[in-house]
């Protein structure tokens, strides 16, 4: 009898992994990341590109999908109004361990589905940016506040910050639970390398990261003048001088309605 | 239609600089001047690097100002004597102006200065041009030009007992030959100062103070502008590398047809009514840079190095 019971319980068991075997295959799945571009390039008539990042990911579990380019300093002039009466930049601010481009898309509100310290450690959301970056000659936290908001301002009018929620599209397949997103790339994005990171989070942790990397370069006749423009300036100068001339005496001989007035 | 613009690091519609070379072209032919107090804040406005907006500016200057001086040399209107002192004057001037530049950058305020320069030179130039035109306009009775039979004023007479006095046969008048060469120093510096062409400063000194016929004006202000900015054309490409060179076929692709068909208008014109139109441009220039120094700017903060 006991071993009845013994062979019933065994036999349960083996029913029980097979179910979850068969039944939730990607319960630990792994989270992968892929751009759609490996570069995008810039020609000649580029405004702007759109990249898309997908992959596999847990269900249930946050996404936040990161966009940085590298390089962490940049330097910005204050205005203030002097006087009373003007306004003028008044200093050089260095934002230091900031990235020069930034796009954060999340399923929600970094706030919301990470823990502090999780936000600070993977600098996820301006928040943790803020609390990251140094700014000089600042002293106090409030001035950097609010200098930082300004700061993001500025980057988000020309189109190199950005956080929003939502815009990832999560499915079940046949595949298993994947995601996909897609970024409209801004033109004002410069060339350079820039890395994308996915962050899978659970419980107010980050629980599993992912990356890709994305190349902007320029390419074709944009390559060649920017290039001839920095290595070749003398050239390039003449060049440009040569052509308004030519351009300015073709359309004047164009227009003969001359005459001594 | 999109265009990226290598230099600019941006994108932009090919119509707009065309048609923004089309209209400051207009000025120039019509008034004598390159455009650039104009066209160097409505580039920035569409979103170019100010440094990137000025220098590429003076190139499209080259091509209007070339249109306009061959289109006014045509016509007689082009003070070649004239124009050769006050490029003299303006090319040492040009020189002195860049390193003033340099200054004012390591003081960290070039900006500042650069557009309070803008704002007293446009206002002052501005404001007597449309007040001395509207006046002459209402004393006006026949179709005479104003230089014609006015009485000497106390400048006229100190420029007359200035030494090495020269007839300028074009214009019709005689001055001292250090007169356009200190102006053109005058001009040069400010002009790199501001980077523009000068063609704004340098139309009311031939006009109110060399007493030029403003037809002349026109032609040997353009003359003076295009040399002035081949020189600055080529130093920014090579000191600074901030010619865009596609950005300057667009606008010149419109400057140089605007400045023909300003040349056509601006025969049809009077002096006096020419002198009232560039006045009120330049004062809504004015106004446009007191409001942007006063009111509360959207951005506090903004890139380093600027015009």
């Amino acid at each position: 009898m006991r071993l009845a019971f013994l062979k019933r319980q065994i036999i349960v068991l083996a029913l029980s992994m097979l179910g979850l075997a068969f039944f939730a295959p990607d319960a630990f799945a792994e989270l992968t990341a892929k751009a759609n571009h490996d570069n995008v390039e810039i020609n000649l008539n580029y405004h702007g590109s759109s990249v898309s990042v997908s992959g596999q990911c847990d269900p249930g579990a946050d996404l936040f999908i990161k966009v940085t380019a590298t390089g962490s300093e940049q330097k910005l002039m204050r205005k203030d109004r002097v006087g009373g009466a003007l306004w003028m930049n008044v200093e050089e601010i260095t934002f230091e361990d900031t990235p020069g481009f930034y796009y954060l898309r999340g399923t929600r509100a970094p706030v919301d589905a990470l823990s502090p310290q999780a936000l600070l450690d993977n600098s996820i959301g301006y928040v943790a940016l803020e609390k990251n970056a140094q700014l000089k000659p600042v002293a106090d936290e409030e001035t950097k506040q609010v200098l930082f908001d300004e700061f993001v301002k500025y980057k988000e009018s020309k189109h190199l910050y950005n956080e929003s929620v939502g815009g990832i599209d999560l499915k079940q397949d046949g595949n298993g639970p994947s995601y996909y997103t897609l970024f409209d790339w801004p033109y004002q994005a410069p060339p350079g390398q820039y890395d994308i990171t996915v962050y899978e989070s659970r419980g107010g942790q980050v629980i599993d990261t992912a990356t890709a990397q994305l190349t902007v370069d320029e390419t074709g006749v944009v390559k060649t003048l920017d290039d001839m423009a920095t290595q070749n300036s003398a050239l390039y100068g003449a060049a440009a001088v040569a052509v308004a001339l030519v351009a300015g005496f073709a359309v004047g001989m164009i227009f003969k309605g001359g005459g001594a007035h | 239609m999109y265009l990226y613009l290598p230099v600019a690091h941006t994108s932009i519609s090919i119509f707009l600089p065309i048609a923004l070379g089309l209209t400051v072209g207009l000025m120039s032919g019509l008034f004598g001047v390159g455009g650039g107090f104009l066209m160097t804040p409505l580039l920035i406005m569409m979103g170019i690097p100010p440094t990137v907006a000025a220098a590429t500016d003076s190139n499209q200057i080259v091509a209007a100002s070339t249109s306009g001086t061959f289109a006014h040399w045509r016509l007689g209107n082009v003070d070649f004597k004239m124009g050769m002192m006050l490029l003299g004057g303006g090319f040492a001037g040009g020189l002195v102006g860049v390193e003033v530049i340099k200054i004012l950058r390591a003081m960290g305020n070039a900006d500042f200065v650069i557009k309070i320069t803008y704002v007293l030179m446009l206002g002052i130039v501005g404001s007597y041009m449309l007040a001395e035109s509207i006046q002459t306009l209402r004393k006006r009775k026949n179709q005479l030009e104003e230089t014609v039979d006015k009485p000497q004023s106390r400048v006229a007479r100190t420029l007359a007992a200035l030494p090495l006095q020269t007839r300028f046969e074009k214009s019709g008048v005689t001055h001292s030959a250090l007169v356009p060469i200190v102006f053109g120093v005058f001009v040069g510096i400010l002009a790199a100062v501001m980077g523009v062409g000068g063609g704004f400063l340098l139309v009311p000194v031939m006009v109110y103070m060399l007493r030029m016929p403003m037809h002349v004006v026109v032609g040997t202000s353009l003359f003076q502008i295009l040399f002035n900015c081949i020189e600055v054309t080529f130093l920014q490409a090579v000191t600074n590398h901030t010619v865009d060179f596609i950005l300057a076929v667009l606008l010149l692709a419109g400057s140089t047809l605007g400045a023909q068909v300003g040349t056509v208008f601006g025969r049809k014109l009077k002096g006096d009514q020419l002198k009232i139109l560039l006045a009120v441009v330049v004062i809504g220039v004015t106004i446009k840079m007191i409001t942007e120094l006063t009111l509360t700017p959207s951005l506090l903060l903004s890139p380093g190095g600027g015009h």
